[in-house]
């Protein structure tokens, strides 16, 4: 009798629910005007549509990119949320609440967009655009650095993060209070925001480091190394980052579609422990006659990849491509292996660079371009995926014909966000992708901001996208002090 | 005795005439200045653009500055509108003043006599001034609450507000607030007052600096106001903030020891001579320490350049006393585009290759060092140029018209299209934004367009390095032999090397570019050339004007006379040939 008691409660229970979202339905239909179809894609800016998006991304504000007295947009999914944001402008606005709730009923699945303008009095309508809720989460937060495209001026700089479940931004380190240095190549270990870096050039040089809660200033520059650490990356323990170490000088072009080349004269890897304070390189990874750059650890820390090239006079450094590298690696005791040719990008008259290795160990992400190192530079530099399983490349699509590329993986390895000159070919832009179990990129899409229009309006570049699973508790007061002082510094050992 | 009417007239005629002196001095003797000012900002009508200038205390300055500063495109409006804000100044001034029994107009007068200096100096923007007036506005409203209660909630209201919106400008109101409440209010409780809107005036920035600013612990007190200054503007600006505080304790004990009747000079005759005395040597101050005539022909001659208006380019150098790196740029420039570069050039002072470029410094140069290469048609560097300036003095109108420009000349159009936006949202530069847009979407008009036609017709397709100690003009030679300023810009880096080897090696050329005679001082430099190393070089189909080897005689005459005392040769052979290539050659730029 229970039972059926029961029963008929859930029955009565779906009853009402299903009432309930046919009355919605209904009360929004009776929103929508009448209206003409027409077999049209709308054109969205930025570019919205047929993309699979987390369940925790912020609203994905958009501009309707046609000529229209009025707009609408009309968000449902196949769970009764149905709601109607309208326009007079083409910008396309949505309420937190109501987005949230749109993606915490459609995931996993699908939720649909309808775009309606209107002209002369007329509603149209164009074709659905169906995008994709996935249930892989994206790390709560991005970092990166936002600074002027510029040749070799700077001026404001700044580290900031963001939470990518709403537009806060926030700055971890502005220069403003730093005498205007510049600052670069802030680094995660493992997407933990409880472990990064950063250095501070300049006046104020020197590597700040943030673990277990406590900084500190580093001087990584000894008298056995070229230069302060550059490129960095941490092993997945904690206990070391690994550096390169640079000679770079930028020189400028001369023909229209080229700006900047930046390159190396010298580089080397070095490893710093972050215990000992002791920085360390072996003959592989510091051979006067080649240039090694842009270090990687494997997530079992057992390997130390990198990128490196044979010198190549000044003249000719345009025949300078850099092909792909590992090293073994013991954590125990700190001291290198034998070196593994990965790939030889050479051969294809090509070069590589930010090899970038997916959580899980299976892929590797680097970007391939002409000649040299520096990518960003370089409209041809596009991403590829290297299965390191089977040494196969592959070049996923999500690339365009400007340049793409500094990326990472998000803490799950589902996640890439990679940066893209697509919108313009100067300023660079953060943009995710969904990297599914098959190993797929999906079409990205790029940050969203609040108003649609806003990077078209910003004069600044998002450098090194960095994703991390929480809020970083830095900021610039709590870090004045330390970027100030004065480094402590590291002492050289060699491993050989 | 002048009769009371009198008195006021004529007061008031000495101070019409210095307000009418004071806008003349900036719509005639700082009218680039002015201009440039203009130059140096970007004011756009879009709410956005708003919240970018309230991340520090004083933002608003920024931006009342900047909607102002817009209007400066016109130099007698901008000298308008800084006689206008030097008047509002005044008159608060006066009632600051008489609300403390001194009635002085000549007294009154000095801030504004202090922010004519500050204003002669460049780094002293505009929103400066709002700043300076926002403070003496706030208080004179202070002073004007007789009710005790109301005048210390409107202190503790709205200090606190003026400290965010005119920053470091807000903290000389504290002290005059403080003071006011001390020596000239008899409440009771006026120690506790005095210090309570101390401890505002310090807890305020303190507290914002930690809560809602990112702001340097030494600028807490102190953002906006540009200490950076030197010399006369830094006293000028220091006396400035503590003048009122100084004036009010001056009062205090004036009053102290005398009655505040015998205290108030009377306006007669002898009161206005002095006044008009005291008004002449401001005048005289501001016009012999404040005022750059240098800085100002400079600014004057860099204006034209943008004007393309290259004879007012050549006027102007002229009247400019001593060498100057940017003067004689510009004028090699001017000179080379009113056709007279190889012919005149050194009748002007010349300082050898230094004077075709401006050094790569991270500095206001970035603002002027591209535009010899945007004639050039080296269209990157012109680019990196205008972009380097446009980053170190952030967004301006003259860095984003080039940026646009030469992204049309190299088909960048999604980034010509990015800055034009910002263009169109301006108010003066709109047109010009909309001219330049109907090129992206129809490039075709954009081959009507004389110099992005030529630029592009010489665009380079070979590529090389930027050379940042010379001009790459070699290169843009290999590039468009037929690049006619280069050739001319090459040929005068060889005579003001002194290399008349490669100078030689070279003149055969000049039959390319449609010389229907030597230049004269190709002619000079040809003629020392033949006779120093014995050769009878002539380019095939041209011939020596008569004139010059008359000349050149002379001077070889003159020269073996004196021989053996260089000093007196020079002196004798500048005379009559001070503006020839052999007395450069010989006597300046010598290493």
């Amino acid at each position: 009798m229970q039972k059926t008691i029961n029963l008929s409660y859930k029955q009565t229970s779906i009853y009402i629910y299903s009432i309930a979202l046919f009355l919605i339905n209904i009360s929004c239909n009776q929103k929508l005007p009448h209206f003409t179809e027409i077999n049209q894609n709308v054109v969205l800016n930025p570019d919205y549509t047929s993309i699979s998006i987390p369940p925790n991304i912020a609203p994905l504000n958009f501009n309707i990119d046609e000529t229209s007295d009025q707009y609408m947009v009309r968000f449902h999914n196949s769970n009764g949320i149905d709601f109607i944001i309208r326009s007079k402008d083409g910008n396309i606005d949505i309420p937190q609440k109501k987005w949230t709730k749109l993606l915490q009923t459609t995931v996993p699945g699908k939720f649909f967009m309808d775009v309606f303008v209107q002209r002369s009095q007329q509603w149209v309508k164009y074709n659905t655009i169906t995008n994709n809720v996935t249930s892989d989460s994206i790390d709560n937060y991005l970092a990166y650095r936002l600074i002027e495209p510029g040749f070799e001026t700077y001026n404001k700089m700044g580290i900031y993060q963001r939470n990518l479940e709403n537009f806060e931004e926030t700055p971890i380190m502005l220069n403003s209070l730093s005498d205007g240095n510049c600052m670069n190549c802030h680094t995660f270990c493992k997407n933990n925001s409880n472990t990064m870096m950063f250095h501070m050039r300049g006046k104020h040089g020197g590597t700040i480091i943030y673990r277990n809660q406590n900084l500190t200033k580093i001087n990584t520059k000894t008298k056995n190394t070229i230069s302060p650490g550059v490129y960095s990356s941490w092993h997945p323990s904690g206990n070391y980052i690994a550096y390169s170490t640079n000679n770079t000088v930028q020189s400028f072009h001369a023909t229209p579609g080229k700006k900047i080349e930046v390159y190396d004269t010298l580089s080397d890897i070095i490893v710093y422990n972050t215990k000992k304070n002791i920085v360390t390189t072996c003959e592989a990874l510091s051979d006067p006659n080649r240039l090694e750059t842009f270090p990687t650890w494997s997530p079992d820390g057992l390997y130390l990849y990198f990128c490196c090239a044979k010198k190549q006079p000044a003249d000719i450094f345009y025949q300078t491509r850099y092909d792909l590298f590992r090293i073994a690696f013991d954590p125990e005791s700190c001291s290198f292996g034998l070196v593994d040719t990965i790939y030889v990008a050479s051969y294809q008259g090509k070069t590589i660079s930010f090899p970038r290795i997916s959580p899980d160990g299976r892929y590797l992400l680097f970007c391939m371009f002409n000649y040299g190192n520096f990518s960003i530079w370089h409209p041809e530099s596009d991403l590829y995926l290297l299965d390191l399983t089977n040494r196969k490349i592959s070049k996923p699509e999500i690339n365009s014909s400007n340049t793409e590329s500094f990326h990472t993986w998000s803490s799950t390895g589902r996640w890439i966000v990679f940066s893209s000159r697509r919108e313009d070919g100067l300023y660079t832009r953060p943009y995710f992708s969904y990297f599914d179990s098959s190993g797929k990129a999906h079409k990205p899409f790029i940050l969203p901001q609040r108003k649609p229009g806003f990077y078209f309006n910003f004069l600044k570049s998002y450098n090194l996208p960095e994703l991390v699973t929480s809020r970083v508790e830095l900021n610039p007061r709590k870090l004045m002090k330390i970027t100030a002082s004065e480094p402590v510094n590291a002492t050289f050992k060699s491993a050989d | 005795m002048i009769q009371p009417k009198k008195k006021e007239t004529s007061k008031h005629l000495l101070l019409l005439s210095m307000f009418i002196i004071f806008f003349l001095y900036f719509g005639i003797f700082n009218r680039y200045h002015v201009q440039h000012l203009e130059q140096d900002q970007l004011f756009l009508y879009n709410l956005d653009y708003v919240k970018d200038f309230f991340s520090l205390p004083g933002g608003i300055l920024n931006y009342i500055g900047s909607f102002l500063t817009q209007f400066f495109i016109f130099s007698w409006a901008g000298a308008f509108i800084i006689t206008l804000n030097a008047f509002v100044v005044f008159v608060f001034s006066d009632y600051i003043y008489r609300k403390h029994d001194l009635k002085n107009t000549t007294i009154a007068f000095v801030p504004v006599w202090l922010l004519a200096i500050l204003q002669s100096n460049e780094l002293f923007t505009f929103s400066q001034s709002i700043g300076f007036l926002l403070l003496i506005s706030f208080f004179s409203l202070y002073i004007t609450i007789n009710k005790s209660v109301l005048r210390y909630i409107f202190y503790f209201a709205g200090w606190p507000i003026l400290y965010l919106l005119i920053g470091g400008y807000s903290v000389p109101a504290v002290l005059l607030c403080s003071l006011h409440e001390l020596l000239f209010r008899k409440q009771k409780n006026r120690s506790i007052i005095f210090i309570l809107f101390i401890i505002t005036g310090a807890l305020i920035p303190y507290v914002s600096a930690h809560f809602i600013y990112f702001i340097p612990d030494n600028k807490i007190f102190t953002y906006p106001v540009p200490f950076e200054l030197h010399s006369y503007s830094l006293y000028a600006l220091i006396l400035l903030l503590v003048w009122y505080p100084f004036l009010l304790l001056l009062i205090y004990f004036l009053n102290k020891i005398s009655s505040t009747k015998n205290r108030i000079p009377a306006w007669h005759l002898a009161s206005s001579l002095v006044s008009a005395l005291i008004f002449a040597l401001m005048s005289f101050t501001v016009y012999n320490y404040a005022f750059s005539k240098k800085a100002e022909i400079m600014l004057g001659i860099d204006y034209y350049v943008q004007q393309a208006e290259w004879e007012k380019v050549l006027k102007l150098s002229d009247q400019y006393p001593g060498n100057n790196r940017l003067v004689i740029y510009y004028t090699n420039l001017a000179l080379y585009e009113t056709g007279r570069m190889s012919n005149k050039m050194f009748s002007y002072p010349q300082i050898g290759v230094n004077g075709l470029r401006l050094k790569w410094e991270q500095n206001s140069s970035l603002q002027f060092g591209g535009e010899v290469f945007y004639y050039l048609s080296y269209t990157n560097e012109a680019y990196r140029w205008a972009f380097e300036a446009m980053v170190a003095k952030g967004i301006n109108p003259r860095s984003l018209k080039r940026l646009i420009v030469t992204s049309i000349t190299n088909g960048d159009y999604p980034v010509a299209k990015k800055y034009l936006n910002f263009l169109n949202q301006t108010l003066f530069y709109r047109k010009w934004a909309q001219h330049y847009g109907t090129y992206l979407s129809d490039p075709d008009l954009a081959k009507n367009d004389p110099e992005i036609s030529q630029n592009r017709s010489l665009l380079i397709h070979s590529d090389f390095f930027s050379n940042d100690n010379h001009m790459n003009l070699h290169n843009l030679l290999i590039n468009h032999p037929e690049n006619k300023m280069a050739y001319e810009y090459f040929m005068a880096s060889m005579l003001l090397e002194k290399n008349l080897e490669e100078f030689a090696r070279n003149i055969q050329r000049i039959k390319d570019f449609g010389y229907t005679k030597i230049p004269v001082h190709f002619e000079e430099a040809l003629l020392f050339y033949n006779s120093y190393e014995n050769k009878n070089l002539v380019p095939e189909g041209y011939s020596f004007r008569p004139e010059t080897i008359r000349r050149f005689k002379e001077y070889a005459t003159i020269y073996a006379k004196y021989r053996n005392n260089p000093y007196v040769a020079a002196k004798e052979l500048n005379k009559r040939h001070g503006k020839s290539y052999w007395y450069y050659l010989q006597f300046i730029n010598n290493k």
